[in-house]
């Protein structure tokens, strides 16, 4: 089946939740007509395709993560795994979107496990937070509380950019070139606007040892700044560090 | 006398000075980019925006087995105060030991 994205983190959830599954994204605009006819295409591939994951988001509703994906025009199909984009489809070809699903989405599924999760209950789950109040210190110095959050912030998806504004609008050159490098490099990633919350902007540069941003992680893994990535990228080491 | 020259030190001289006598270098450049950020959002409402940012090139052999992440940790931590004190970024560009730049 296939899911309609109605809000932001029910996506960034979805991509949490299904890092080893493989997601097709239908970018649509509800006005376009060849977006009506690919939306039905869409659905009834949906139904024959089992152990993927095909999502439908409205491009203009939700444009950052559009600008993620680099959507210039509808329909557009991506095609990822992981933090991978495996394949792009552009257009209203149902035969082009077939072939891509063939190509990738069947060999791919015997080698990957598939979830007892359904799609639904990734959508609806939800996270619980401790709710006592917890005045204790990390050993990094952090109140207890916010390094958790860092923590959960830093794992909320296989490549997440911490960045001064968002991928559509960085607020700084730096994150902007970084969000331009992963783009070429063809990166998935979750990210957080650190201008929107200043807990997470003073109290991350204490949980990454690091004064600056744009700030990359991997697996939750701290990479590093503009500069490293940009030399990471250079020496091909960006690619083989990504989660297949 | 050497105390007042310091505070009306530039922030690019403090930091050369800084890492000049923490570290072994044998070369650090420094380039002063703050004109280039001025007018950004993130910079709206900072009093001083003539020395912000900064470029980095810098080659010692301290560096010599550490990581990178580690070499700009290490540059990062002498300038703390400077961090604490308004700098806003200082971009390493170059962070290497003298046999990797023969």
């Amino acid at each position: 089946m296939s899911v309609e994205i109605t809000f932001v983190e029910q996506f960034q959830e979805i991509l949490q939740n299904g890092k080893e599954q493989i997601i097709l994204l239908n970018f649509y605009a509800p006005w376009a007509a060849p977006c009506k006819q690919m939306n039905q295409v869409f659905d009834q591939f949906a139904k024959d395709t089992k152990n993927a994951v095909f999502l439908k988001i409205e491009a203009e509703k939700f444009s950052d993560i559009a600008e993620s994906f680099d959507v210039n025009a509808v329909p557009l199909f991506v095609l990822i795994h992981g933090a991978k984009v495996l394949a792009r489809i552009s257009g209203a070809n149902p035969q082009k979107l077939k072939a891509a699903i063939d190509e990738y989405i069947q060999p791919l599924i015997s080698q990957i496990s598939s979830t007892n999760a359904s799609v639904e209950t990734q959508v609806n789950s939800v996270q619980t937070t401790n709710t006592t109040s917890n005045t204790s210190k990390a050993p990094n110095g952090l109140d207890s509380e916010l390094n958790e959050r860092l923590s959960t912030l830093t794992n909320a998806h296989n490549v997440m950019l911490f960045l001064k504004g968002t991928p559509s609008e960085p607020a700084c050159g730096f994150s902007r070139k970084l969000v331009g490098l992963l783009r070429e490099q063809n990166v998935q990633y979750g990210f957080f606007n650190i201008l929107a919350d200043d807990s997470v902007r003073q109290g991350l540069k204490v949980f990454s040892d690091w004064p600056t941003f744009p700030q990359l992680y991997i697996k939750g893994e701290f990479v590093g700044g503009l500069d490293i990535v940009s030399e990471m990228i250079e020496n091909g080491e960006l690619q083989e560090m990504l989660p297949n | 006398m050497i105390r007042r020259f310091f505070h009306t030190m530039g922030r690019q001289d403090r930091i050369y000075k800084t890492l000049s006598e923490a570290l072994k270098t044998d070369k650090i450049t420094l380039y002063n980019d703050s004109y280039k950020h001025s007018h950004h959002i993130a910079m709206k409402g900072v009093p001083d925006t003539n020395e912000t940012h900064f470029r980095l090139e810098i080659v010692s052999p301290e560096f010599s087995g550490m990581s990178r992440v580690a070499r700009h940790r290490l540059v990062y931590g002498l300038l703390k105060d400077e961090f604490d004190g308004g700098l806003h970024a200082l971009q390493i560009t170059s962070s290497k030991t003298p046999d990797e730049v023969s």
